[in-house]
């Protein structure tokens, strides 16, 4: 019966509550929107961190990440070819690719530019490449040698075109020069400009061959859509003991992204909390009123023997009612309203870093859906809390004294 | 003599103070009285004598300043909110002057109401209650009618059954008839009366209505606070006595013109007042 009377009491006061359900429902529907189209950006960045350069996991030689930047032809991945095929028997795993990594000195003839060198296998990596775009040119293909792609700022650096000859100039693993004279076959583009001002590719076997190793230092784990990165990183850790093999997760390794994400996560918080108290304000302004004007019903309340627990609840019903429907109507406005924007997409500029737009849409999940009707449903039963807490505390003669 | 009816309630000294700004207003002062089971007083006095006052002290909807009110022996003083509440539901039923019904109610539903807080009466009991005590007030085609859907008398009349469906020990009805028409007050006061006879449920009124005087066994007339003098009914006589802290004497009797035996009415009168009734 309580929920009974809630809900008539409810639509007693149609207009009060339709204002105050209208306020709560578009808290929520606010809260959606902004967490879906923050959760859009991130998505799109994840995916162009992950399919440019990380894959979903990585596996080097233990103490390659902080000693590997120096070093990189020492920390290299023990029985790589053995990993490999371990790697590719975890449920989910699309592809991986080996990488042999270190720097060296990229010439055009007439100037020279520090690069990144990736010696890659381009098969492999064309699978996981996918948000890396040839800008010009073609891309490497498993039968290349002496083929080089490099990032547009590199290009621009030295004045590249395709087809373009070029030296790279590296050092062996025991410290000897070694040259590699290649023709460029290509210009990328990935959605990190940092990454295309200093990076070039190419074939593993070249690489191994400048830098007078038949090893690499990276394997690169691709995952098949929707698969989970800690199942995979789990299962991974399992087959690669921890003594040989240290297996990362592309978080750990995207610092770029870190950043972003907790720097939009934080804005959200803000904008949640904003929202938050604007629904309990509102709320507790709707309920204050309709309790001032309703003190000689409750007063009655508890001449007939109800306590002062049993008016708390029936008010806060109320409020949980009015809540529960306010957010049912938010998620349907929600939806339908990203629904709306997702077809007509949201142009965005190049973010930082990066010279690539891209159109943002409203990406809902049940945890976004959740959150925002947890949000808006708490704020209103706890905008109730005070003035329910205060009526029913209130002395019954001095209740009594407002007619019904 | 003492009545032979079992002591109800029993009101010793109570006082009830408010503060006012800086001032402190005394609404009750000394008042003592016993009431028996079966009764159906009257309470009158002008605005402001403290009829409302006692009444919700009686009802344990406010709390005395001084003094003590026992009901059953039980002293009600020092309890909870909650111990509170529970006494008044079982033990006390309410019928306002503006009748209060819950309006998103049904007649049925208002006087249902109460009842959901007995957990010991079963959905069916309840409705059988209900049905029963919305008959006795001649509402059961209203039953369903919601407090805007009634006239102000079946509203009062919903109200009557919603106080009598707990089965209180006491009903306190403050100016039942004030919002009333003088024939459907007429009505709902005979309705009353006829339970009290009919099923010994005691009833306490706050009046200005002389309806209700003409109807009452007992009168207790309230002035600046305290009890001005007590009467009990004799026919279509009053015998009053004063109340010894309103007069500063024992009570005696006075002023009516009685037909009743002297001893019996004074003992009635000193059962009233909680004094002992061997004085002549």
């Amino acid at each position: 019966m309580l929920l009974s009377i809630a809900l008539r009491n409810l639509l007693r006061q149609r207009t009060r509550s339709l204002l105050t359900l209208a306020s709560i429902a578009l808290g929520v529907a606010s809260i959606m929107l902004a967490n879906g189209f923050i959760d859009d950006v991130l998505w799109q960045l994840r995916e162009a961190t992950i399919r440019s350069q990380l894959g979903h996991l990585q596996v080097f030689a233990p103490g390659f990440l902080d000693e590997g930047r120096r070093e990189p032809l020492s920390h290299t991945v023990a029985d790589a070819q053995g990993a490999v095929a371990r790697l590719q028997t975890i449920p989910g795993v699309a592809t991986v690719a080996r990488r042999l990594g270190f720097s060296g000195l990229l010439s055009n003839g007439r100037s020279d530019l520090a690069v990144i060198v990736e010696g890659i296998e381009p098969a492999a990596e064309a699978q996981i490449g996918t948000a890396l775009t040839i800008a010009s040119g073609k891309d490497l293909v498993t039968k290349d040698r002496n083929a080089i792609t490099v990032g547009e700022g590199v290009a621009a650096a030295l004045r590249l075109r395709v087809g373009d000859p070029v030296t790279l100039l590296a050092s062996t693993k025991d410290g000897a020069l070694n040259t590699l004279d290649a023709r460029l076959s290509g210009v990328f583009r990935s959605p990190f400009k940092d990454y295309d001002a200093r990076a070039i590719r190419i074939s593993l076997a070249d690489a191994q061959e400048v830098a007078g190793v038949d090893s690499v230092n990276t394997l690169v784990v691709l995952l098949q859509p929707d698969r989970s990165v800690d199942d995979a990183l789990g299962a991974a850790r399992d087959l690669l003991p921890s003594a040989r093999y240290d297996v990362r997760p592309w978080t750990d390794l995207a610092d770029f992204y870190q950043g972003v994400e907790a720097l939009y996560r934080r804005q959200f918080l803000v904008l949640v909390m904003i929202v938050s108290v604007m629904v309990m304000l509102g709320v507790a302004n709707s309920i204050t009123m309709s309790l001032h004007e309703r003190q000689g019903e409750f007063g009655t309340v508890r001449a007939l023997g109800y306590r002062p627990d049993d008016v708390f609840a029936q008010i806060v019903t109320e409020s949980v009612v009015l809540g529960s429907i306010a957010a049912a109507v938010g998620i349907a406005l929600g939806v339908l309203l990203a629904s709306g924007i997702s077809a007509i997409g949201i142009e965005m500029p190049p973010p930082p870093n990066s010279d690539i737009g891209y159109t943002a849409k409203i990406r809902l999940s049940l945890s976004n859906v959740l959150i925002a009707a947890a949000t808006a449903f708490i704020a209103s039963v706890a905008g109730s809390i005070v003035p329910a807490r205060r009526l029913a505390r209130m002395p019954i003669v001095d209740a009594l004294r407002h007619a019904i | 003599m003492q009545s032979d009816m079992p002591l109800l309630l029993r009101i010793e000294s109570v006082g009830k103070t408010y503060q006012l700004g800086v001032q402190k207003v005394a609404a009750l002062r000394h008042v003592n009285l016993n009431i028996e089971e079966g009764a159906f007083i009257a309470i009158a006095g002008p605005s402001g004598s403290g009829k409302s006052t006692l009444l919700n002290i009686i009802g344990l909807i406010d709390t005395p300043s001084t003094g003590r009110l026992l009901i059953d022996d039980c002293e009600v003083s020092g309890r909870s909110p909650d111990e509170l509440a529970a006494l008044r539901a079982r033990t006390i039923g309410f019928v306002f002057q503006t009748f209060n019904l819950l309006p998103v109610l049904t007649a049925e539903e208002n006087v249902e109401y109460p009842l959901l807080q007995f957990r010991e009466l079963s959905r069916r009991e309840r409705r059988e209650r209900v049905a029963y005590y919305l008959d006795m007030v001649r509402l059961s085609h209203h039953a369903r009618h919601r407090p805007n859907q009634l006239s102000g008398g079946q509203r009062q009349r919903v109200a009557i059954a919603r106080a009598l469906a707990t089965h209180p020990r006491v009903v306190l009805a403050d100016e039942p008839t004030a919002n009333l028409d003088h024939r459907t007050g007429s009505r709902i006061l005979r309705l009353m009366r006829q339970i009290n006879r009919n099923h010994g449920t005691t009833f306490i009124f706050s009046t200005h209505d002389p309806r209700v005087l003409e109807i009452a066994d007992r009168r207790v007339d309230l002035e600046d606070g305290m009890i001005a003098r007590l009467g009990v009914r004799s026919g279509d006589e009053w015998t009053y006595a004063v109340d010894r802290a309103w007069s500063g004497e024992a009570p005696s009797t006075a002023a009516g013109r009685s037909r009743m035996d002297h001893e019996s009415t004074f003992s009635k009168l000193s059962s009233m007042l909680g004094m002992p009734s061997e004085k002549k």
